[in-house]
């Protein structure tokens, strides 16, 4: 397929289409129409199933069963239809499926608005539904990354049975930019011998299940989960270093915000100001290292986002007091401009 | 372009319809012309025409957009005002309608209008043939028709406005007008020009002997977003 111009969530359902995905369960909510609405065009094409559930909840268990059937299935939904979703993908991550959910984020709490948004990190890393799980969770911050994250998301979730999250703010649900597709490099995916396919007799039964009411047997698939997320975490952790070679400032940035984050750094460093970025791809497993080995090099971090200062905790964490991390958001559903970054950025400098 | 009074600019969501909207409007305003800019699209939350209200209204254009554009409220209601064009002293209308069926059916319930003043409205349908689901001629007249059933008036012209936003060059445009020629052919509604991004306007001028170009400023991407591409 030659390049396109694609809105982002036109370019994540077709990205899924290309990664095999043939099932797709969602229920309309903005910004993030266009993948529902794509899938429901263009699923009918490759024999697929687009389905527009009663809502969100019923969407959730529609991939549940799909994902324990061993195929690959998508929901896409924004913020308080996430919300509604999380019970059923704290289920999916414990009977340990692969599915992959989209998230276009608004601004919230509650209904919010439709403008974009990186309010939901703290859900999307932090567990989001409850118990002792982890999402996979991938950080477009442009609409070809978007395209190339959906397809990888696939892989990921197949190779370690257990769901991935992309993470979008509604600028990435919603601008236009030219995308090719590319499978991804190629990997070692085991076979679904677990998938509930039908028992011909010569297999142990497929159980897709996640109530477990003997501690003991709890404390296995618990046991097993945590060693699989550590597995995640060296393997997966993916984070893109720009201008950091010489930079004597740090913004920590994602997503869209790390787009107008780079404009800003090129002023400043037209300006005489070493700065660099660290921008994580993936936000669960969260770069630590790279901040670490940073917080050697540099004078101070500067963490933007379109909130009130979620992934700022996980800088700081990684930082580990070594050298202070400064913080700028923007809420409501604007867009950080590159000046108004610019000039947190001089004031770091100048320890103000 | 020499145009007619009422302009129904229309095409599937990233043809460029609201860019090339917004150049016809400001264009009108500064040949002295008195102008209404009308943004009619129900549907897309994001990226529309009357974001740049303050800046048409400082060059004299009346905008009119649904009741809850660029707020939070996710309605799809027109104010009464999408009637006055027809009644008003004025020289140029633009309506920038929604980039599907959906979208453009608002403008359905101005379609007893546009056939009373029939040879004073052209409706001009933009067409990107990058965009998915658009790249041949079938597709694209798929969506035409769909567009003109749902909003009751027939296309009259077809702009070719092929672009990859940054990515775009001038083989880009060569390659959309092929297909537009194809759309041309196969229904018989005229082309009535070549709407390019400005820098790119001599070029394509030149491999294009004949055609309209219209050159596009483009208004609606944040300078950062190419320049980070």
């Amino acid at each position: 397929m030659a390049k396109k111009l694609m809105k982002g969530s036109e370019a994540i359902a077709e990205a899924a289409i290309q990664a095999g995905c043939r099932y797709f369960f969602g229920y309309p909510i903005t910004p993030q129409n266009e993948v529902p609405e794509y899938m429901s065009r263009r699923m009918p094409q490759v024999d697929g199933c687009f389905l527009q559930a009663e809502s969100e909840v019923a969407a959730i268990n529609m991939v549940y069963g799909a994902a324990g059937a061993g195929a690959r299935v998508m929901t896409s939904s924004s913020s308080p239809g996430i919300s509604l979703k999380q019970e059923g993908i704290s289920y999916i991550a414990c009977a340990e499926l692969p599915c992959v959910v989209v998230n276009i984020v608004r601004t919230g709490p509650g209904l919010g608005g439709i403008q974009p948004s990186q309010g939901d990190y703290f859900q999307a890393t932090k567990g989001g539904g409850h118990g002792d799980y982890h999402l996979v969770v991938l950080a477009p911050s442009s609409i070809q990354e978007a395209a190339d994250m959906v397809m990888e998301a696939f892989d990921i979730a197949d190779m370690y049975r257990n769901p991935v999250m992309i993470l979008g703010d509604g600028m990435i649900g919603q601008m236009m930019e030219p995308v090719e597709f590319h499978q991804p490099p190629k990997r070692e995916i085991p076979e679904k011998t677990w998938a509930a396919t039908g028992w011909d007799g010569t297999r142990e039964r497929a159980i897709i299940n996640s109530l477990y009411i003997e501690p003991e047997v709890m404390q296995v698939v618990s046991d097993r989960l945590q060693k699989r997320y550590e597995l995640i975490k060296q393997n997966e952790t993916r984070v893109e270093e720009y201008k950091m070679e010489d930079a004597e400032y740090c913004i920590a940035a994602y997503g869209t915000t790390a787009r107008v984050a780079k404009s800003a750094v090129n002023k400043a460093r037209e300006m005489g100001i070493k700065a660099g970025i660290i921008r994580p791809k993936t936000v669960w497993p969260f770069p630590s290292e790279a901040f670490c080995k940073a917080a050697d090099q540099v004078k101070g971090f500067l963490t933007v986002e379109m909130s009130a200062g979620q992934m700022v905790e996980d800088v700081r964490l990684a930082v580990n007091g070594k050298k202070p991390v400064e913080f700028y958001g923007v809420m409501g559903g604007f867009l950080p401009t590159p000046n108004a970054i610019l000039e947190k950025l001089i004031q770091l400098k100048e320890g103000k | 372009m020499k145009l007619k009074k009422f302009i129904i600019i229309a095409g599937n969501y990233g043809s460029g319809k609201t860019e090339i909207s917004l150049n016809l409007a400001l264009a009108a305003a500064r040949e002295g012309k008195r102008t209404m800019l009308l943004d009619m699209d129900i549907v897309n939350p994001y990226f529309r025409s009357s974001v740049k209200e303050e800046e048409l209204e400082a060059e004299g254009i009346r905008v009119v957009k649904p009741c809850f554009a660029n707020t939070t409220v996710d309605v799809p209601s027109l104010p009464a005002e999408i009637y006055s064009p027809f009644d008003l002293p004025l020289d140029r209308a633009i309506f920038d309608a929604g980039g599907d069926p959906v979208g453009a059916s608002a403008l359905g319930q101005l379609h007893e209008k546009f056939a009373a003043h029939e040879s004073e409205t052209e409706f001009l349908y933009i067409i990107n043939a990058m965009r998915p689901m658009q790249g041949n001629s079938d597709e694209i007249i798929g969506m035409l028709r769909e567009i003109e059933e749902a909003s009751k008036v027939r296309v009259t012209g077809l702009v070719n406005n092929t672009n990859l936003a940054a990515q775009t060059a001038v083989e880009t445009v060569i390659e959309g007008q092929r297909i537009l020629e194809e759309v041309s052919a196969k229904t018989g509604i005229p082309q009535k020009g070549v709407a390019v991004r400005e820098d790119l306007a001599v070029q394509a001028a030149g491999l294009l002997p004949g055609k309209e170009i219209f050159p596009v400023r483009i208004f609606l991407r944040p300078d950062w977003l190419d320049e980070t591409e």
